[in-house]
């Protein structure tokens, strides 16, 4: 069997999240598919599972043309998925999850004997025969993950998608998807690896195709690969080891504003702690979900209640409202879901905080809405008049107005244009200068590495997997730097 | 900055002015109405007509202040039991106030207070329980007309305060006291909304609650306010049914549930939150009593009346769930 991508390209918009993927797989291949945040990954397993279509170019299964609409046709071929976001249903036990897809009846009704059987067989090939008629919502996160695939397997692939299942597993759990792995290749299984973890590529993969920014920079034999190589294809750039030599900065006699003690984080059972200084720019990094949306929204009280040291004094932070009453903002991305009211007027918009919270009415919208860089007609507009970037620009001026001591931004420029982006940038560099401090997370490194040159004190952590993995300071700020810790580059030693 | 003013003056900017723009349906349908009601019925245009047609929409003005400040507070809010809170302050208000005038303003006092108290109950639950708030209302509304049942043992007996009584009667022209009472409210309580700091607060929370929720804005104690003073104002148009109808029947304020929600649908509050205004619902309120009152002249039986509202107010539903997606 063969399954070939030809010139694949899908737009979404004006993005074009993946331009001309081409790759060919053979028969018992496990190949892996990796690359940072919006390589395209994701958008390419999507197109083979049938959840997206392709703009353009074409798949062939076996010399023939593999055209399908929904996952159900996709079934139909042969090629299953594994859902990054998991999709099993709570409510259900682990035998009725399995079999959902191929319910098995008799006479007209479930035949629930038969779907037991067919389940352990399933989870004997994961070793978690003892899962059998438990439901799921008891079951911890890393045993979800192989029932995920144990969903995929039951299905009898011929090629089977795995979407990053490994993220949450334990270490002997990794070892039975190793051998789960090698026995679908002997079978003739095609395998499609995605994962951004390159310990994993290493020890699972016989082929990587790398992803960047949509394009396809190329398939290599992972025998032929070191680790470094493999990153600079991702970042696409050279590095050596040499680059990583850290300036020394003193950072002792700076001002703290905020200890943030143990912060916890529950998926990952680990604990953050991190110091920001008064006027500093920290930049985080890390591939998506690893902790530091929670991280952030921690420390404005939007998980569970935290204890930190603010300008010196202990503070409880219960809510947002304590939050903001202390001197913290939260700029999140998801301008739709927690930052526009667009019922609302500009002016309201723009006056929420400063004006109803800390009850100091602003005098001048106007002149701050200029400051700001945001393009519109009159303050009594609904806010849904301005093109998204305007809109955003109205958040963070909300925020920046009420003299923030800090301020938390969970990706703030999501999908806003090149000139907005810098003029975000540089309202966050003004408030440097009149002494605030800047907490970002960006999924963009780029934006990373040029925002933290704009700024007089900055610094890079990198997140892996719930803590943080590295700090960079200086000239260590580098994209392929960054690439490198994101993948957890300390641990695949071990590869 | 001069197109604008040219854009939004003459009747063409007052069309397109987002302010009143709400508004127009519901003034278009009322002339309309009245026009039609005339040629229909000679008479119906007549000063003393309309104003008995404002003194009726006035108690639906009232309650609908109530149902307004629950959907402005978004999430789907809707209160059912507006009726039945009306229905037991209208049996057990003159029981409290014991038939003289003195012992009224006693029993506004302990009804108001009584109904934010219900209310707010209410809120609680929808807020804290996660009760979905259609559910949460309807059932609170079978509990308050169970109390009522309880304390009037089904046969309500009482003497109703002269002032009450008197509301029906016309003080201004031919405008009748409770139309005067009523708009007092309706300006006391669109003041509260655009003035304060809980009336803005509620259109933020209501436009987007999480985002509300990171502005720091308390979004349970906002939505909780408003289911509480949702019934405050029930309790107020219960007093004003009795004092209009003169006697007490057993669940005589039930219709204005739907009612109110037709009104304030019908007066462009959107029932997703976030928009709307109390003139919309009190303009709301007059057309749905001057269809009402057409159909009554008709001599229509009271089952089709309710057809007719109910195909009415289906349409003008559609309609603005319609405009929204065209928005969108």
């Amino acid at each position: 069997m063969e399954l070939v991508c030809n010139q694949v390209t899908k737009r979404f918009g004006s993005v074009v999240a993946l331009s001309n993927a081409t790759m060919t797989i053979k028969t018992g291949e496990v190949r892996a598919l990796v690359g940072g945040n919006g390589s395209g990954k994701s958008t390419l397993s999507k197109i083979l599972g049938g959840i997206l279509y392709c703009d353009e170019g074409e798949i062939t299964m076996d010399g023939e043309r593999y055209e399908v609409s929904s996952p159900k046709e996709a079934k139909a071929k042969g090629i299953i998925m594994t859902s990054q976001e998991l999709s099993l249903l709570n409510n259900l036990t682990v035998e009725e999850n399995m079999c959902l897809c191929d319910l098995d009846v008799k006479g007209g009704f479930v035949d629930r004997s038969q779907m037991r059987k067919r389940t352990r067989e399933v989870l004997k090939l994961i070793g978690k025969e003892e899962l059998l008629n438990l439901r799921i919502d008891k079951m911890p996160a890393n045993e979800k993950y192989l029932l995920e695939l144990a969903k995929a397997l039951i299905q009898k692939p011929q090629v089977l998608i795995v979407d990053e299942v490994t993220s949450a597993l334990y270490k002997s759990d990794v070892e039975v998807v190793e051998k789960l792995l090698n026995q679908l290749k002997e079978e003739g299984v095609i395998v499609l690896f995605i994962s951004h973890r390159l310990n994993e590529v290493f020890a699972f993969c016989d082929t990587v195709t790398v992803l960047r920014n949509g394009d396809t920079v190329g398939t290599f034999q992972v025998k032929d690969l070191d680790e470094n190589t493999l990153i600079s294809y991702m970042s696409g750039r050279d590095i050596t080891e040499e680059i990583m030599v850290s300036d020394s900065i003193d950072e002792s006699d700076l001002e703290i504003v905020l200890r943030t003690g143990k912060v916890h984080l529950p998926r990952f059972h680990k604990e953050v702690e991190l110091d920001v200084h008064k006027s500093e720019f920290i930049g985080v990094a890390g591939l998506d979900g690893q902790g530091q949306t929670t991280f952030l929204r921690s420390l404005f009280g939007l998980e569970s209640t935290v204890n930190v040291e603010f300008d010196g004094k202990p503070l409880t932070i219960s809510s947002p409202r304590k939050a903001v009453k202390a001197g913290f903002a939260f700029v999140s991305g998801d301008r739709e879901k927690e930052g526009t009211f667009k019922e609302r007027s500009i002016a309201e918009n723009f006056a929420v905080v400063s004006d109803m919270l800390l009850k100091k009415k602003p005098k001048n919208i106007d002149d701050y809405l200029k400051k700001a860089g945001v393009k519109y007609n009159r303050c009594e507009d609904l806010i849904i008049s301005l093109s998204g970037g305007n809109q955003q620009k109205v958040v963070i001026a909300r925020w920046t107005s009420s003299n923030p001591k800090i301020i938390l931004a969970d990706d703030p420029t999501k999908g806003i244009d090149i000139q907005a982006r810098r003029d975000v940038h540089e309202t966050f560099r003004q408030l440097l200068d009149k002494g605030s401090s800047v907490v970002m997370i960006s999924s963009d490194d780029e934006e990373l590495v040029e925002t933290s040159k704009m700024m007089p004190l900055s610094r890079i952590i990198v997140m892996y997997e719930g803590e943080i993995v590295k700090t960079l300071r200086g000239s260590e700020i580098t994209v392929e730097n960054i690439a490198a810790y994101s993948s957890g580059k300390q641990k695949c030693k071990v590869g | 900055m001069n197109e604008n003013i040219a854009k939004n003056t003459g009747i063409a900017g007052l069309l397109k002015n987002e302010k009143y723009k709400d508004f127009i349906p519901s003034i278009v349908i009322m002339i309309v109405l009245i026009i039609g009601g005339n040629l229909l019925n000679p008479g119906f245009a007549s000063i003393n007509n309309l104003c008995n047609i404002l003194a009726r929409a006035s108690i639906l003005a009232v309650a609908c202040i109530g149902q307004a400040f629950v959907m402005i507070s978004g999430n789907a809010g809707i209160d059912m039991s507006i009726g039945a809170m009306m229905s037991l302050t209208a049996l057990i208000g003159p029981m409290v106030s014991k038939g003289t005038n003195e012992g009224l303003v006693v029993a506004i006092i302990v009804f108001m207070v009584l109904g934010f108290v219900i209310g707010a109950i209410n809120g609680l639950c929808i807020q804290f329980l996660k009760i979905p708030s259609l559910v949460m209302t309807l059932a609170m509304s079978v509990v308050i007309s169970g109390l009522t049942l309880g304390l009037t043992r089904g046969q309500p007996i009482m003497t109703i305060p002269k002032a009450l009584l008197n509301l029906g009667m016309p003080v201004l022209g031919r405008i009748r006291g409770m139309t005067i009472v009523a708009a007092v409210i309706v300006v006391i309580m669109i003041l509260f909304l655009k003035k304060t700091n809980f009336g803005r607060s509620l259109y933020i929370v209501g436009s987007n609650r999480n985002a509300a929720k990171l502005a720091g804005l308390r979004v349970n104690l906002i939505v909780v306010g408003a289911y509480g003073i949702s019934l405050m104002m029930a309790a107020l148009a219960g007093l004003m049914l009795v004092g209009y109808v003169g006697s007490a029947q057993l669940n005589m304020g039930d219709e204005y549930t739907l009612l109110s929600v037709a009104s304030v649908v019908i007066g462009g509050i959107k029932l997703t939150g976030g928009k709307g205004s109390l003139i919309g619902g009190v303009l709301g309120a007059m057309v749905l009593f001057l269809l009402t009152s057409i159909l009554v002249a008709l001599g229509m039986p009271s089952g089709v009346r309710q057809l007719i509202q109910g195909v009415v107010l289906l349409m003008i539903v559609l309609a603005n769930s319609r405009e929204a997606k065209l928005r969108a």
